[in-house]
């Protein structure tokens, strides 16, 4: 045979043998493998690539920090074991008061002020897993680097702008940067006005207040009008107004849109404002509104400024010594949510390892902490024992951890972790039966098989998922404009969106018991903004739905109120609330006729159309995502069907048309809806905030975050009833400003409903009496119900299968502490033994109910 | 002398052609949107100080060529949404050598199982054997690697427990607990290329086999397995072995979803990752591109060239 033939066959026959005893080799198992270890092993969608706490952006950074670090006060579960309760970890008591001790302007602390500088005192026997001593210095450090200028780092602003805001931290971070503050109408309150001829030019010409440039948006109209995405220059360039030098002015704008005033350019702003009014000029507008006319454009003026240099001596922490640690804050803080502020090691990292890592890459400040075993040092009661970046990470028990010095027994159970990348469903799943995972989160497909099996345990979320409309008439019609009809000669038609009428029967017509079935059978029906997992009195673990302010809320959206009583159709308000399926079909084809109605009297659908019926509502259903998501793609063939369907008989019937966009992104989809270049989206909400609904409230009512900024909460008023006086004042003051901390002011109603011009001033913030912040809480939230165009559809949950072998230290999940986490969770076998029980069960488990 | 002024000319080619389109691939990613979302509590002004800082407000002409400065001292940024703060060439050239790995043995498995397949077929052709090869050569072919993977992964790792469902990285890419965690999906890649060049190798060999020379060398007296090594081989082995190259050459794209499947770190989601990313990441997104164009286009001069090498009657550059 010649030699080359035989070389051909000799590969190929080796390779074939390789792969034999390949195949042979991987039967071999050591029996002696897992004995006396308890690996707790997991399989996740994704892996986190970098858990620096400084700088990570993705929520899997926890599967690395949850494990590996500690925090100054902890959750634990309370003495009954069905609530939870806030108890010292890294910290050797609880915080305490030491206000007194910095009383002066540089820490904005005036005598008798209390909680505003917070003393924690740090166990001495705090260490990294390498060895290293954590002393009260190292927190400074990191703080310090966390608010490095030159990194930006993603989460300096943990430090300022929330409810534990460190004195001069956003100072520090933003030093030598320009900045923009809020409106100037805000910034003086907004009420207020300053005399333009307190503008001084400095040495450009550019007009400033108290060293401040006065700037304006050519882009917004800030609060000058509800419509928060024009600006003056749309206005121009739509023929609204005609002042000679407008264009030159824009021109000079940056990117954003922000121009500093001269006289100049003040000037033609005024003259914007007076032609937009009516008149030619500020001049004939003064002549009938005075000194307004002069000031008028302050409600979209903005001021611009350089940060000034500060040493970092001014940021509000300092170590007191090696175990003393102080925070000075810029808000008072104190009870539960200053303890709950400090269940974290406030971005303690390990300053060598960190410094060693810091770079410039492309001439930019980069740094590589916690993205490798070897980049990282944690003080966790875990330490990484491997790492392979999106494939798999393992820990193992730190022994130089502080708390297993007075670990109670039967907690840390858990000798190792895995945890792998496993990106394909089915593989997680098999994997998990072939004992080779000890939970595994069920999907939707997974539920008829194995929502019964006594392995499942449901936990219910504190998110809520919605239906989300801009009614913003302007932009709709504009849209309206320019769709093409999906019949040709037909009348597009969308401003009927702008109906209440119209999105109440949208709303009423969806089974939301049957759209969970469909798309999120672990889900349940949604009734309002929050779910039954939030929490208003976070001190004594009340959840928000079991208050009576917030059962009211629901029973008023749902008109159920006055069928309380007894006597009455429901004896209690929770028999009436249970009650509730959100899916009234015959309440909606009424309210379809009705909006029909409306619509062709206000002009909306035109009367030719009308009359000849060749007209369509055709609404563009948004996709978020990467149009992969099973969720979007059947949420959108059921909520067509839906309401397909709910329009027969009535007369929008075959009227109503649907698209589905092309796919949005996962990130700034929200930003379509509220532009209307699409005019739903359905399975959007927002998540977090469990503990802080008040704080959450914002996001519904500012533009900055609404779906649908066409709602312009400033000008909608709302009555609260505190201490038995009813205040009005707009909505984004109680829903935004109160409950954060700031004092707004209202306005006390008559026994008639009528506002009068006695005012009292109200500050719900986390320190305020917790009566008061309910009462505002509900009301706001019923207020957005009431616009109907955040329509609530379903909860959020998730349900995992549990591992044979493992067992939580409750059955109950109890907020805070789940089920017992890792701290708490036992197994009934060690590795070994588990080996040997899958093998004895034929390799695959049965976990069926 | 004609070789070398051929390759000179393709290499100056090569550069041309490189840049023109690593110039559009910036100035495309640079037009997609990329203005992060307001985030609840977030404060925008940090994350925008942060882009300033990376001048992403600049006009790309500049970006440009801010970013052709730090490429050609070797600086290829930092990666700024997938893998933050992280050397993106790092990150990169961490996870090649698991796709080099997979692919690698892929290789070594099929060109000797597909080249004897062909050659049996092409020499047994139109029997029994030759019908066998090619209906199962037709079927590997046109399935896609993934349905392998879901059957490959059900009957081997999950119902006769020969294998990981996943790969085991702890030990690297070359160890041998990695080989043998990587065996599924170096079965799944295997079975395409195995059928590739089974029915390239028969349709190649059956023209030769049928060939005037063949029939000459017959008659001088050549068995026809001699014939058939010494002359026919030989003779299909020009355009098979290009074929072989360019298999080799396309290793370092990765394999999307059969790594995806066995969960394998390697860089065959990279680039859809960084292009998918909000905002994409501009610094992964341009490594990639360079490399991946700089690969194929020398790929096409090592082709063109190894014709040359292998059949000495090919002459490039030669009127």
């Amino acid at each position: 045979m010649n030699n080359k033939w035989k070389k051909l066959t000799a590969v190929a026959v080796s390779a074939i043998m390789c792969s034999g005893s390949l195949v042979g080799l991987t039967a071999c198992d050591d029996p002696n493998a897992g004995v006396g270890k308890y690996t707790y092993r997991l399989a996740t969608n994704s892996l986190p690539t970098s858990w620096n706490i400084h700088t990570y952006q993705s929520n899997d950074a926890t599967y690395v920090l949850d494990y590996t670090e500690d925090s100054f006060y902890t959750f634990d579960y309370n003495d009954t074991k069905d609530g939870y309760q806030i108890v010292c970890s890294m910290a050797k008591e609880m915080p305490v008061d030491v206000s007194s001790s910095y009383v002066g302007e540089d820490w904005g602390i005036a005598e008798g002020d209390e909680w505003k500088a917070i003393r924690v005192s740090l166990k001495d026997n705090l260490y990294f897993e390498n060895g290293d001593h954590i002393t009260a210095k190292d927190f400074v450090d990191s703080i310090e680097l966390l608010l490095n200028p030159a990194a930006a780092n993603y989460r300096a602003d943990s430090l300022y702008g929330g409810q534990f805001s460190l004195v001069n931290a956003e100072k520090y971070v933003k030093q030598g940067g320009y900045n923009y503050t809020a409106m100037v109408s805000a910034e003086l309150n907004d009420w207020e006005y300053f005399d333009v001829a307190d503008l001084v030019a400095d040495e450009n010409g550019i007009l400033q207040l108290d060293g401040k440039d006065a700037v304006l948006n050519i882009n917004s109209l800030g609060n000058w009008s509800p419509d928060s995405t024009y600006g003056l220059d749309k206005y121009y360039s739509a023929g609204y107004f005609d002042v000679e030098g407008w264009e030159e002015f824009a021109a000079s704008a940056d990117k954003d849109g922000y121009v500093k005033l001269n006289a100049t350019g003040l000037k033609i702003v005024q003259d914007a404002i007076a032609q937009l009014q009516g008149y030619d000029n500020v001049e004939a507008y003064a002549e009938v509104r005075g000194d307004y006319a002069y000031q008028e454009w302050e409600e979209m003026a903005f001021f611009g400024y350089i940060w000034d240099e500060i040493d970092f001596s001014k940021v509000g922490v300092k170590a007191v010594d090696d175990y003393t640690l102080d925070f000075i804050i810029e808000k008072p803080l104190s009870g539960f949510y200053l303890k709950y502020n400090l269940t974290s090691a406030m971005y303690l990292v390990h300053v060598p390892t960190y410094k060693a890592c810091m770079s410039e890459s492309q001439g930019v400040y980069t740094n590589s902490y916690g993205t490798s075993k070897d980049t990282y040092v944690g003080f966790g009661p875990y330490k990484m024992s491997s790492y392979v970046a999106d494939s798999v990470v393992t820990f193992e028990k730190n022994d130089k951890w502080q708390g297993y010095a007075d670990a109670a027994e039967n907690t840390y159970t858990t000798t190792n972790i895995s945890i792998q990348q496993v990106t394909s469903e089915n593989t997680r799943l098999n994997m998990f039966l072939n004992g080779e995972l000890d939970s595994y989160g069920l999907l939707a497909a997974d539920m008829d098989e194995y929502q019964s099996s006594p392995y499942t345990y449901f936990t219910e979320g504190d998110s809520t998922w919605f239906v989300a409309l801009n009614p913003d008439a302007e932009k709709l019609a504009a849209m309206q404009a320019q769709t093409e009809p999906m019949t040709a000669g037909n009348e597009v038609n969308k401003t009927i969106l702008t109906l209440k009428d119209f999105r109440m029967a949208l709303s009423f017509s969806i089974d939301r018991a049957a759209y969970e079935l469909a798309l999120d059978p672990t889900g349940g029906v949604a009734k309002a903004l929050y779910g039954n997992m939030i929490i208003s009195d976070a001190e004594n673990g009340v959840a928000y739905r079991t208050t009576d302010e917030a059962k009211k809320v629901i029973t008023d959206f749902w008109g159920l109120t006055d069928s309380i009583g007894e006597g009455k159709e429901y004896e209690t308000m929770d028999e009436a609330i249970a009650s509730i399926t959100g899916y009234d079909l015959a309440g909606a084809k009424k309210l379809f006729d009705s909006a029909y109605d409306q619509a062709v009297e206000q002009g909306l659908i035109s009367a030719e159309a009308a009359a000849s019926g060749k007209f369509e509502v055709q609404i563009m259903i948004g996709q978020p995502g990467n149009g992969s998501s099973a969720y979007y793609n059947d949420g959108y063939e059921f909520l067509k069907k839906t309401w397909e369907e709910a329009v027969k008989g009535t007369k929008l019937e075959g009227k109503l048309v649907f698209k589905q966009s092309q796919p949005l992104g996962s990130t700034s989809f929200a930003s379509y809806l509220q532009n209307c270049t699409v005019d739903l989206l359905f399975g959007v909400g927002w998540t977090g905030s469990a503990l802080d609904p008040y704080s959450l409230m914002e996001a519904y009512v500012s533009p900055n975050y609404q779906y649908d900024p066409a709602w312009n909460t400033t000008q909608t008023m709302l009555d609260v009833e505190i201490n038995g006086q009813v205040l009005r004042s707009n909505v984004l003051y109680w829903g935004q400003y109160a409950l954060q901390g700031t004092e707004i002011p209202t306005f006390v109603v008559d026994a008639d409903g009528n506002a009068t011009d006695e005012m009292v001033k109200i500050n719900a913030g986390p320190n305020a009496d917790p009566a008061v912040r309910l009462a505002i809480l509900a009301a706001v939230e019923g207020a957005v119900l009431n616009q109907y165009d955040m329509i609530p559809v379903g909860t959020q949950a998730s349900a995992n299968l549990k591992g044979m072998r493992v067992q939580y230290y409750t059955e109950e999940y109890v907020f805070g502490m789940a089920r017992g986490g890792i701290k708490y969770m036992t197994y009934s076998m060690d590795d070994a033994e588990w080996n040997k029980f899958v093998k004895s069960n034929g390799g695959t488990l049965n976990y069926k109910g | 002398m004609h070789l070398f002024k051929y390759i000179l000319k393709r290499l100056g080619l090569l550069i041309v052609t490189f840049f023109i389109i690593i110039s559009v691939c910036f100035v495309l990613v640079k037009l997609l949107p990329s203005q992060p979302a307001e985030m609840f509590g977030k404060d925008m002004a940090l994350i925008m100080a942060r882009r300033e800082k990376l001048g992403y407000g600049q006009p790309i002409i500049i970006q440009y060529f801010r970013f052709l400065r730090y490429a050609f001292e070797g600086d290829f940024g930092a990666s700024e949404v997938l893998y933050i703060g992280q050397d993106v060439w790092k990150v990169f050239v961490d996870k090649l050598p698991y796709t080099i790995s997979v692919n690698l043995f892929s290789i070594i498995l099929s060109i000797p199982i597909g080249l004897g397949l062909g050659v049996i077929a092409a020499v047994k052709k139109n029997t029994w054997i030759d019908h066998v090869i090619s209906t199962g050569v037709m079927i590997f072919v046109s399935v896609p690697s993934f349905v392998y993977g879901f059957l490959v992964q059900y009957l081997l790792c999950f119902k006769l427990h020969w294998f990981s469902p996943v790969m085991d990285t702890t030990a690297g890419p070359f160890s041998w607990a990695g080989i043998v965690s990587m065996m599924p999906a170096i079965l799944c890649l295997s079975f395409g290329s195995i059928a590739g060049f089974a029915r390239y190798t028969r349709a190649e060999l059956t023209e030769v086999l049928t060939s005037d020379y063949l029939l000459l060398a017959r008659t001088k007296g050549l068995t026809r397995q001699q014939a058939t090594i010494r002359h026919a081989m030989r003779n299909a082995m020009v355009p098979i072995f290009p074929m072989i190259l360019g298999e080799f050459v396309s290793i370092m794209s990765g394999s999307l979803i059969i790594e995806q499947m066995f969960s394998i770190p390697g860089v065959g989601k990279l680039y859809v990752n960084a292009i998918q990313a909000s905002p994409p990441d501009y610094n992964f997104f341009m490594l990639l591109s360079g490399f991946y164009i700089l690969i194929s286009l020398l790929a096409g001069i090592v082709v063109d060239i190894s014709y040359g090498i292998i059949d000495p009657r090919i002459r490039m550059g030669e009127k």
